[in-house]
């Protein structure tokens, strides 16, 4: 059943014992919430937005870039029902076999966990994500046989959207309580800090209550899983969860780097999506974290503004003879079809020092927002410059076409420009032993018996792909685990 | 016209898209010339680089045949 915490917040105290209460309601949480109610669990599903988007929940996802500079604190996450699949675009993918591996050069573990199980719920994920097809992973090209590289296998999900496909199942449900409007403002401890005994959660209109449950999940996402841990500090004064110091940390993106331009030399290759996908042995010899490297054709040329009729006679009349385009260019700058973009997402490696910190500011609740300290090291550039490199000159060498490299590949005296994909990771990493990571194999935080963490700040790396599928398959996977319990 | 000659097309269409689009300066008469007024990088053997466009040795042979006029 589905109720406005503003009005019905009574109901939560007056409802039976819950087994499981979970926090956030993205792809994470309602399919932790729909799995463990499948097998029988009583749910408590709490939503700290709306059922549709207000400014008054979103401006609480307000905080601070204090490293590079990141665009996505706010704007690259949504607060209310659904979460931020109410703006995915919806590709997948899965993580490499290498992406589950020890890479000394992270300086980090990898996953604590085989790729086999995180993959037991494929097809299970599948249908949450209305996706189908099995090149899921990268494949063989016959029309590319390079050495080096594959092409990037994925599936284009309609998006899904969790809140329109799943609102009408938790309303009906009889084992999900779901309880918009309700902010988590606090986690409560035993006085030996091992079990939480509750959970503090506000309205918008200043009620508040402490909800219970035998076990609790937090599906906030990477930024906001972080935040609540560490505000939670009146018990812990380090934060819930976070005797290693370790919440926070290994804030990962997939980096988003303008590698270049193209011309193309063999058209027909160029009218399917080209993707390029290293190799594990490439990887391996190198050094280097994983990503794709995408080849994005202008074959359609867009402008727009005053010059648009004037670029757009251009694009017809010089594109045909080069010379004059060389001279037309002098005049403006436009693009003709054949030219393309190299664009690129790119696996940022694991690193302590980029990390979400807290501000001595706080919101509207009165929870400090977020400082991201958002930090990048010469283990990234190394793999943004090898990959790029690499297919520019794979690109040339099977005479698909011709890549110019941006300045800063090049030169390394150049900073590189480099920005995200809104595909926020690593915060409470998983690992098997605690001086690494937040979570045990079981997304269980090490020290308490009770806290769970779910969503893309369990993972260890990033990968080479977008992160929705792996963060629905760990959700089944962790549903698994806690009806069994 | 033969497969040759086609191939042959290709390329030259290509290195004038090359040109137009870059401002790029035809290198001098031979490979090795070509390497020394480029910018050889680092982990790109085999590949001339130039004004940031990465190359092949038959491209640069390939432009040679060209005059500036031609283009």
């Amino acid at each position: 059943m589905i109720f406005d915490f503003n009005e019905a917040w009574t109901r939560i105290t007056a409802a039976a014992q819950y087994d499981v209460c979970i926090c956030g309601t993205g792809p994470a949480g309602i399919t932790t919430a729909r799995k463990l109610a499948a097998g029988g669990k009583r749910v408590l599903l709490l939503e700290g937005g709306d059922l549709s988007y207000s400014e008054v929940s979103q401006e609480l996802y307000l905080g601070k870039s204090i490293g590079r500079q990141y665009w996505h604190v706010q704007s690259g996450r949504l607060r209310y029902f659904g979460g931020t699949s109410n703006h995915w675009t919806g590709r997948c993918g899965v993580f490499d076999p290498i992406d589950f591996e020890d890479r000394p050069y992270f300086g980090m573990p990898g996953w604590p966990i085989s790729r086999e199980r995180v993959l037991k719920g494929l097809d299970e994920a599948k249908d949450i994500l209305d996706i189908s097809g099995s090149n899921l992973a990268p494949f063989e090209d016959s029309e590319f046989r390079s050495t080096v590289f594959l092409q990037s296998g994925f599936a284009l999900s309609p998006p899904t959207r969790f809140a329109e496909k799943y609102e009408a199942e938790l309303r009906q449900s009889e084992r999900i309580d779901f309880f918009y409007n309700a902010n988590l403002v606090d986690i409560r401890l035993n006085s030996a800090q091992t079990l939480v005994e509750g959970l503090l959660v506000r309205s918008f209109t200043g009620q508040e209550v402490k909800v219970s449950a035998r076990r609790y999940v937090l599906a906030l996402g990477a930024i906001e899983t972080a935040r609540l841990l560490l505000s939670a500090n009146k018990q812990a004064p380090d934060g819930v969860g976070n005797r290693s110091g370790m919440v926070g940390r290994c804030f990962m993106e997939h980096l988003n780097v303008p590698i270049g331009r193209f011309l193309v030399t063999a058209p027909d290759f160029f009218r399917k999506e080209v993707a390029l996908a290293p190799n594990s042995d490439f990887l391996r010899q190198n050094n280097i974290g994983n990503g794709i490297v995408h080849f994005e054709p202008n074959s359609l040329p867009k402008s727009s503004g005053r010059l648009h009729v004037f670029k757009q006679f251009l694009r017809e009349t010089s594109c045909l003879h080069p010379s004059l385009t060389k001279i037309a260019r002098q005049l403006v700058d436009f693009d003709c079809a054949g030219d393309g973009v190299v664009s690129s997402l790119i696996e940022q490696a694991p690193n302590p020092s980029s990390r979400i910190k807290l501000s001595r500011e706080v919101d509207k609740l009165g929870l400090p927002i977020v400082e991201l300290d958002w930090e990048f090291n010469d283990q990234d550039r190394k793999t943004i410059k090898t990959l790029a490199m690499k297919a520019a000159q794979e690109m040339a060498r099977l005479d698909r076409a011709r890549v110019q490299l941006a300045r800063f590949i090049l030169n390394a005296d150049q900073e590189i420009e480099i920005g995200g994909h809104a595909h926020q990771m690593g915060t409470t990493r998983m690992s098997s032993k605690s001086q690494y990571g937040v979570v045990n194999e079981d997304c269980r935080v090490h020290e308490i018996e009770n806290l769970y963490l779910i969503g893309s700040s369990v993972f260890p790396t990033g990968g080479g792909t977008n992160p929705t599928l792996t963060i629905v398959l760990l959700a089944l996977r962790l549903a698994e685990h806690l009806n069994v319990g | 016209m033969t497969i040759l000659k086609a191939l042959g097309q290709t390329r030259r269409s290509f290195i004038e898209k090359l040109v137009a689009a870059s401002s790029f300066v035809i290198l001098g008469p031979t490979v090795a010339e070509a390497e020394t007024a480029g910018e050889n990088r680092d982990g790109c053997e085999g590949f001339v680089i130039v004004n940031g466009w990465v190359l092949t040795d038959e491209d640069i042979r390939y432009q040679q045949k060209f005059s500036m006029h031609d283009l």
